[in-house]
């Protein structure tokens, strides 16, 4: 079990090129951020090669994590599904890397505030279940699956706009229960 | 959908749009171009990232990569395979942390009978400090168990008699048809040498002549290759590296 404690380490020491340190956090990390990127691409190559191109990123990036303020496994997993989603997306311009151009801390963006994240990592699971069930499920969706609002619009054949107006009040909800 | 639909204006969470990759091309880049010069829109960036990260921590189930792509990840950035082995060998070499009870109980012990100097025991093989030492006294019988690595299950213990002769038996797994196993010796950043190939029985003896057998050395590290038949036509581990191993000292 390696606990957020050794990832930290893992990364300080990969940001000052240990290959060793790389290596263990792919052993500790990989499944999960495979499983991640899976989930949204649902195609095996297209998500072996996401996973490639995700850990070539943390080598060269690992500089880059302290700067988000978040736990070890937050930042792996936001780097893992938006490659994943860029790849889905594919057409359109990729994400910017808002950790390469924005070069400040956020307010509040410290280890100890990953700390506070972390002991609040059930929060979004009991606010989730304060959402109604297919509301809940709808965000679900759009995180883990990638789905747009046009797919979920085609999904539940109502326009655009209502979907977008709908998805837009769930997560009004859910921002006031996270800061509740 | 339980909802009508709904005229009142709502306000938008763009923040939470923008991380769940909700927005257009068009507001996405207008959004990001508002992130450079707003941190408070950039802390709430940073929070949805890290609840919806959490939610996806607890609810995706993990699904174990090909090992190749470790491999293959490993050859982009650093180059060569042989690299690849490297890092493994360096992997377990850096045991002293993210490491496991049954890791850490598979090292070899370096058994020395005149016990010149105490060092840490074998659950800090720290990085050596000493560097290689030039062979090792005569009558030291050194011994290491090797550790399958991950997809792998062949282990091995391995004896080196005083006289040089290496003992090499298979204690799990076994030889994959139409391929060999090759033993390697590796001294502090030096490639990889070849100890020779294994038998398809249980027990191999190698003989390595006295330039090799000078690489023998507290932290020397052992390793496992799969091999065409006969071996490694390059003299360098040319497959999957199957088991590890490192002389640590009590």
């Amino acid at each position: 079990m390696t606990t957020p404690q050794d990832l930290e380490e893992l990364l300080s020491r990969i940001q000052l090129r240990d290959r060793a340190a790389f290596s263990s956090l792919y052993s500790a990390t990989s499944a999960k951020l495979f499983g991640v990127i899976l989930r949204v691409l649902k195609d095996r190559a297209g998500a072996e090669d996401v996973l490639q191109d995700v850990y070539v990123k943390v080598w060269k990036k690992a500089d880059r994590y302290r700067v988000t303020g978040h736990s070890p496994m937050t930042w792996l997993i936001t780097i893992a599904r938006n490659a994943a989603i860029d790849r889905l997306r594919a057409g359109g311009p990729p994400t910017d890397d808002i950790d390469d151009v924005v070069q400040v801390q956020a307010p509040g963006a410290t280890p100890e505030q990953a700390a506070i994240a972390a002991g609040e990592a059930g929060r979004i699971m009991a606010c989730l279940a304060e959402l109604d069930t297919d509301r809940a499920s709808a965000v679900r969706g759009v995180y883990l699956e990638g789905h747009s609002y046009q797919d979920m619009a085609q999904r539940h054949d109502v326009p655009l706009n209502t979907m977008k107006t709908w998805l837009r009040r769930s997560l009004n909800s859910l921002k006031e229960c996270l800061a509740s | 959908m339980t909802d009508r639909p709904d005229t009142t204006p709502e306000t938008e969470p763009l923040a939470a749009e923008y991380v769940l990759g909700l927005l257009t091309p068009a507001e996405r880049v207008a959004f990001e171009a508002r992130l450079r010069s707003e941190p408070a829109l950039l802390a709430e960036v940073r929070r949805w990232e890290s609840h919806f990260a959490t939610m996806a921590d607890l609810e995706v189930d993990p699904v174990a990569p090909p090992p190749r792509l470790r491999d293959a990840i490993e050859a982009r950035l650093f180059g060569l395979p042989s690299a690849s082995l490297w890092n493994r060998v360096a992997f377990w070499r850096g045991l002293s942390f993210v490491t496991s009870a049954a890791a850490l109980a598979a090292l070899g012990a370096v058994l020395l009978p005149n016990m010149q100097q105490g060092t840490d025991g074998p659950g800090t093989p720290g990085p050596d400090t000493q560097g290689p030492e030039a062979g090792i006294p005569a009558g030291t019988l050194l011994m290491t168990h090797l550790i399958p690595t991950e997809g792998s299950t062949l282990g091995l213990a391995v004896t080196r008699e005083p006289s040089g002769i290496l003992q090499v038996r298979r204690v799990a797994g076994e030889m994959a048809p139409g391929r060999a196993q090759e033993l390697w010796v590796i001294a502090g950043d030096n490639a990889p040498v070849s100890l020779g190939v294994l038998h398809e029985d249980a027990l191999t003896t190698l003989v390595p002549d006295a330039e090799t057998a000078e690489l023998f050395s507290v932290g020397a590290a052992l390793a496992i290759s799969d091999e065409p038949p006969g071996g490694s036509p390059t003299g360098a581990p040319t497959g999957e590296i199957l088991a590890l191993g490192t002389l640590v000292a009590l």
